[in-house]
């Protein structure tokens, strides 16, 4: 009998089964009639009729009172301690910082088995399918069942009310008044990262992402002339990043690698592989009419962001290693994986350099890899993580990686640390905090200590938190609870003050904890309309804000919103002035914190809005000033100065103002292609 | 829009008698299921009400009500699962009635009585294909094991049946 018909047998076989009258449709309505429905938590509205956001101030107490949290409650589980033998003294000392959440991966061996373990087990467990009611253990949701709350936080990313914010440190706050020239704006000083236009007072470099072209004009004062380029020689690469130094000028691009193997068992059977890399060109620029590469060096793995300090360039790439399914005679898939240890600099990374979270989450790579400028054609250090990575925040000291998780229907950001120094880039713990980051601001190191605002999703609404870490990343202190029902758009530190914006998605009403005085204390707290998604210093007492008008009644937006807050007095913070640019929305700065110019010293803050690019100044009795509103750009539009003069260039212009002279236009130079 | 997905819409907004009809379609499916899982009318019973009051509490969760079908069946497995982990290595005895009652044709009871000779393992495989609609991959996944091994299991099981029967 074949298989159909013993179905058909087994289903006849059931035919006259009498079933319970219990259990009949009737008696059913009955029974769910007296009991209650779990009500499933309503999506966020865009916003609920309370436009308003707070800016809340923190001050943290660096003291010995400062509360020890037991260790159990932080970092990631703790498991064993790894017994590396024979294994250099430096990664003794990591395995020891990582307890039990991850250690040193001891062969390639290891590797490849942890990584084709992840992937049978993931292949178990598909997600596509039944998109609904995932592990339903005894009726009841659970396990990897995804709550109405994260639900939430994609229609907050539909609300567009993510971006980034800026920051700079008030013993940093330097602002290299030395140079007459702009800087890109970045989020650490001391931490150089790449943009689209660079300056070094005498030139301007334009890039143009596509094309892999760089213009260099010479500029300042009267003049405007193009005086060479720099084209990529390779057409199948992305320019990502540019960065400049002195007489050099480097290039960071991304590529994909296609290549075709034959099976060396089964013939006529081909795999074909892409691998995505990252290179770093670095040029001399010296003679500028003709630029010359000095060397190029290859990182695999698709380019994720960068960092220069020093005389050193660290790169941050996501490898992902390919997995291929072979089949056998009796069709049964066997699981193999290719190209599982990325190269860096040609060369295939030692195992000891590749950390393995004892339990993988993800099959890509981490990789962050180190170039001294002086060694263009090497990689310095590398070190990768069996990991994905979603927020990087580089410090002057450490490198810190952030990964969300989600445990037990609560949201959990993981922290990696990453100590560098001249290059050697060394692991140095991991930690984790409740809730999630809005963004790379929302953290912030300061005499060692990492601190922290999350906002945490859950079924009872939103919750927000701080959390200060201390170098080990246990926690140290924290403060819980904050602002209910509403969600951080914007964070800021400076020294021992921190700033933050929260806005209200729900509930009207706001609360803040600040009884224990030995924790981070809440120092003030000031409501206005609409809210700031990106904070930056503005001279000694103000603190510049860039986001939206809400509508206080109807949650509308109305509006691209700047702001002047008076920080003089952290518990009476004022905003003191606000500019509006009515039923304008798209506003790339609010993504790109580096599409911003802002500049205290020189009082010029210019961005592009909607399709013009503005030049606002800010004085307290005049509030914010237009001096420049010029249409005519591409949407990656730049501005910088020299002197007295502010340039505002795209990929295919460049335009000149004298800034003394209410903004009149000296020039104008459209590149050659 | 169909009927089905506009009970289930009524149904989530906590109207018992859209409940009540998604729930009649699927109502014997679910019994055969339980009772072929468990070997045990008592027990079935008690499975398919906790699943109907568990799915009374969470249908306001279903976000796509095409699933209606896939997602109740998914509850019954669940629950099925974790009573067969209580049984544990007990043998449980067969009950008399549901071997011999008037109503049973020779054949029909002989094919139960088979049937109930296999693993819980095959069983909850067999079941869910038979009256949950489930195919291997879908089985698999919720097994956590591969398609493959699903079918093989199924065909050494029907095997089993077969020798069984002839006996």
């Amino acid at each position: 009998m074949d298989e159909k018909k013993w179905k058909e047998v087994i289903q006849r076989s059931t035919r006259d089964l009498k079933i319970p009258d219990s259990l009949s449709p009737k008696e059913v309505k009955d029974l769910i009639k007296g009991k209650s429905q779990k009500k499933a938590m309503n999506f966020f509205p865009l916003v609920l009729g309370a436009g308003v956001c707070a800016l809340l101030v923190f001050y943290f107490i660096w003291n010995e009172e400062r509360e020890r949290i037991p260790r159990e409650e932080i970092v990631l589980a703790e498991g064993e301690e790894e017994k590396e033998r024979g294994i250099e003294e430096e990664i003794k000392d990591i395995s020891i910082l990582l307890k039990g959440g991850l250690h040193t991966a001891k062969s390639y061996e290891e590797l490849e088995t942890a990584l084709l373990d992840w992937r049978l087990e993931n292949l178990r467990k598909e997600v596509s399918y039944l998109e609904d009611g995932a592990a339903l253990e005894d009726g009841v949701a659970t396990g990897g069942y995804l709550p109405r709350a994260s639900m939430g936080i994609e229609e907050q990313k539909q609300a567009k009310i993510e971006t980034e914010t800026a920051y700079t440190r008030v013993e940093n706050y330097r602002e290299d008044v030395k140079d007459d020239y702009s800087h890109t704006n970045v989020q650490e000083q001391g931490v150089e990262e790449g943009d689209i236009l660079k300056t070094d007072g005498s030139y301007l470099y334009v890039l143009n992402r596509e094309e892999g072209k760089v213009t260099i004009v010479k500029a300042g004062g009267d003049i405007l002339k193009e005086e060479g380029n720099i084209l990529l020689s390779t057409l199948d690469e992305e320019v990502e990043e540019m960065y400049l130094d002195k007489e050099r000028l480097y290039l960071i691009t991304r590529g994909t690698k296609h290549s075709v193997e034959e099976d060396r068992k089964v013939r006529d059977t081909y795999y074909l592989s892409q691998n995505g890399y990252t290179t770093l060109y670095t040029y001399d620029i010296a003679n500028k009419n003709s630029p010359k590469l000095m060397g190029k060096v290859e990182v695999d793995g698709a380019f994720r962001t960068s960092r220069k300090t020093g005389d050193y360039f660290y790169i941050f790439t996501e490898y992902t290693p390919q997995f291929v399914t072979r089949y056998t005679a009796d069709f049964e898939g066997k699981e193999e994986l290719r190209g599982f240890i990325p190269l860096a600099g040609g060369e295939k990374m030692p195992a000891s350099h590749i950390f393995l979270p004892d339990t993988i989450q993800n099959s890509s790579y981490l990789v962050i890899a180190s170039v001294n400028v002086h060694a263009p054609e090497s990689i310095a250090d590398s070190k990768a993580m069996v990991s994905s990575a979603s927020l990087f925040y580089v410090s002057e000291e450490n490198i810190y990686i952030t990964l969300p998780d989600f445990q037990q229907g609560e949201e959990e950001t993981q922290i990696l640390k990453f100590h560098y120094e001249n290059g050697n880039i060394e692991a140095k713990g991991a930690g984790k905090v409740k809730g999630r980051l809005k963004d790379s601001f929302s953290m912030n190191e300061y005499k060692g200590y990492l601190r922290l605002v999350t906002t945490n999703y859950t079924n009872e609404g939103e919750k927000n938190s701080l959390f200060v870490l201390d170098e080990q990343l246990n926690i140290c202190g924290r403060v819980e609870n904050l602002a209910e029902g509403e969600t951080i758009q914007s964070a800021r530190f400076l020294g021992d003050m921190g700033y933050f914006v929260t806005f209200r998605q729900t509930d009207p009403l706001f609360a803040v904890d600040l009884k224990d005085p030995n924790r981070p204390s809440i120092l003030g707290e000031l409501k206005v309309t609409g809210f700031s998604s990106y904070l930056h210093f503005y001279g000694g007492s103000l603190l510049f804000g860039l986001g939206y008008e809400v509508d206080a009644y109807s949650g509308e937006q109305l509006g691209v919103k700047l702001s002047m807050f008076d920080i003089t007095d952290p518990a009476k913070m004022i905003e003191e002035n606000r500019h509006v640019l009515q039923k304008e929305y798209a506003c790339p700065a609010l993504e790109n914190y580096r599409a911003l110019t802002i500049h205290p010293q020189k009082n010029i803050i210019g961005f592009l809005c909607g399709d013009e690019y503005y030049v606002f100044s800010y004085e307290k009795e005049k509030g914010f000033q237009i001096h420049l509103k010029e249409k005519g750009f591409s949407e990656d539009v730049r501005g910088a100065y020299i002197g007295d003069i502010f340039y505002v260039a795209d990929k295919n212009k460049i335009n000149a103002y004298h800034m003394k002279n209410g903004f009149t236009k000296t020039g104008e130079l459209n590149f050659t292609s | 829009m169909n009927e089905n997905t506009q009970w289930v819409r009524e149904a989530k907004d906590g109207d018992p008698e859209a409940f009540s009809k998604l729930y009649e379609m699927v109502y014997k499916d679910l019994y055969k299921f339980a009772l072929y899982t468990l070997k045990n009318t008592y027990d079935a019973e008690d499975i398919v009400s906790e699943t109907i009051i568990a799915a009374w509490k969470e249908i306001p969760k279903l976000r796509r009500a095409e699933a209606f079908h896939a997602w109740i069946f998914r509850i019954l497995t669940n629950k099925c699962k974790k009573r067969l982990k209580e049984y544990g290595e007990k043998t449980v005895q067969i009950q008399e009635e549901l071997l011999c009652e008037e109503w049973d044709v020779c054949q029909e009871l002989d094919v139960r009585k088979a049937f109930f000779q296999l693993s819980d393992e095959e069983r909850l495989i067999l079941s869910m294909n038979l009256f949950g609609g489930y195919n291997s991959k879908e089985i698999g996944r919720e097994l956590k094991m591969k398609d493959t091994t699903v079918r093989t299991k199924q065909r050494r099981a029907l095997k089993k049946m077969e020798v069984c029967l002839r006996e």
